[in-house]
């Protein structure tokens, strides 16, 4: 009982010294140390009781006092005298020498970690924040056409009557970059309408997604007129500059054939105001500026 | 001899270093097992637990020792102990130190300070 309790007072008295000694040191050699004279003391205990113990208490002090200071002035490792960076490089390197697959892991999750926002990053940036490759990517907009008299399709392809009829309108095509066929049966079966839409070049380089935003347009008028069948022709014109800017455009309500169009919104692929007739693929045009 | 090249930097050691490295050529050890080691030898004056250990951190960061992998100590069961080995490099600066000190106790029986070899 005793002899426990001469040793846990020693242990105490051995671990108020370490602070003499540097962190870095204490970090390092203090349990040893600590260690190394409970070892001592243990034998003294054994061999010359209490008095003798005491004498180690003193020795113990004696011994740091002067080793302590001394290791603060001289440090015995080359990275303690680095300084705080040449701590921090020693601490990972001995990280990663005693637990390797520690080690491992934070690297390879830094790796895939860092990989992962590189491309969210650079998918973000050429899809939604790069602006597109034309005159004025600012002010483009996708355009479609309500066929809801004569169909159910409230938002579908510009006609080619609407493009036969812009000469009679303040609105200009100026440009297209692009078309999305209507998907009206089997897929090889040619599409028998089209329109123009606008789309951003890298998303049709990524396998045909359509951004997240574009402008919508529809007509104010719910009285339309016979949808054309000059497909031809449509494909035609289609695969040709048009859209350009006039007056009417540029207060955002453009005129087409007779009717007023205006902005609805911005419109996701596969939002409802995209008609589920639509393919789902963009075909470009070359980019026209 | 090549290999020995460039060991003179490292000569002479301390006292207490020449101990340490007389004690991990035989196996592994931790300071206060070396410094009975010390004690057994019949060394007047044994190093201090801080002069032990400030010189073994000396010798690891120098090449000479290295730190053995941890175990616990067979008395207290804990891991508190640093275990040491000698490296192959410390082996040869061992060897060098312990010609040194031959010449230089040659040389001082030549010199009539010790009484010479009894063959």
């Amino acid at each position: 009982m005793m002899r426990n309790r001469m040793l846990n007072m020693s242990e105490r008295w051995f671990r108020l010294l370490q602070r003499l000694y540097p962190p870095d040191f204490r970090d390092d050699m203090s349990n040893a140390v600590v260690e190394a004279y409970m070892d001592r003391a243990r034998d003294v205990l054994k061999s010359g009781g209490r008095i003798r113990l005491v004498a180690l208490w003193v020795r113990a002090l004696v011994d740091s006092m002067h080793n302590g200071p001394a290791e603060r002035a001289r440090p015995a490792a080359s990275w303690r005298r680095a300084g705080n960076w040449g701590r921090d490089i020693e601490l990972v390197r001995r990280r990663i020498v005693r637990s390797p697959i520690f080690a491992a892991t934070t690297i390879g999750t830094l790796t895939i970690g860092l990989g992962m926002f590189a491309v969210v990053y650079t998918a973000v940036q050429k899809i939604l924040i790069d602006p597109m490759p034309y005159k004025d990517p600012g002010d483009l907009y996708y355009v479609w056409r309500d066929y809801g008299p004569i169909a159910d399709l409230k938002r579908g392809a510009l006609a080619g009557t609407d493009i036969a009829e812009r000469p009679k309108t303040n609105a200009v095509i100026e440009g297209a970059a692009g078309r999305r066929c209507l998907a009206t049966g089997a897929r090889k079966v040619p599409p028998k309408q089209s329109f123009a839409g606008l789309f951003r070049k890298n998303g049709v380089l990524m396998n045909g997604w359509l951004p997240a935003a574009h402008s919508g347009y529809c007509r104010q008028s719910s009285r339309e007129t016979a949808v054309s069948t000059r497909i031809a022709h449509w494909f035609k014109v289609s695969t040709l500059a048009f859209v350009r800017r006039s007056t009417a455009h540029a207060g955002r309500a453009p005129n087409f054939a007779v009717s007023k169009w205006v902005k609805i919104s911005a419109a996701p692929r596969f939002s409802p105001l995209c008609s589920p007739l639509c393919s789902p693929f963009f075909s470009p045009f070359s980019m026209i500026h | 001899m090549d290999r020995d090249r460039g060991i003179d930097k490292y000569l002479p050691l301390r006292r207490v270093e020449f101990h340490i490295l007389l004690s991990l050529v035989a196996g592994e050890r931790h300071g206060y097992g070396i410094i009975q080691e010390i004690e057994a030898r019949g060394e007047t004056s044994v190093p201090d637990v801080g002069t032990m250990y400030r010189a073994l951190a000396r010798m690891a960061e120098s090449g000479l020792i290295e730190a053995a992998p941890r175990r616990p100590a067979p008395d207290t069961g804990d891991e508190r102990r640093n275990y040491y080995r000698i490296t192959a490099l410390g082996r040869r600066v061992a060897r060098a130190e312990a010609q040194r000190l031959e010449l230089l106790t040659q040389a001082a029986r030549l010199g009539g300070l010790l009484p010479k070899e009894v063959k």
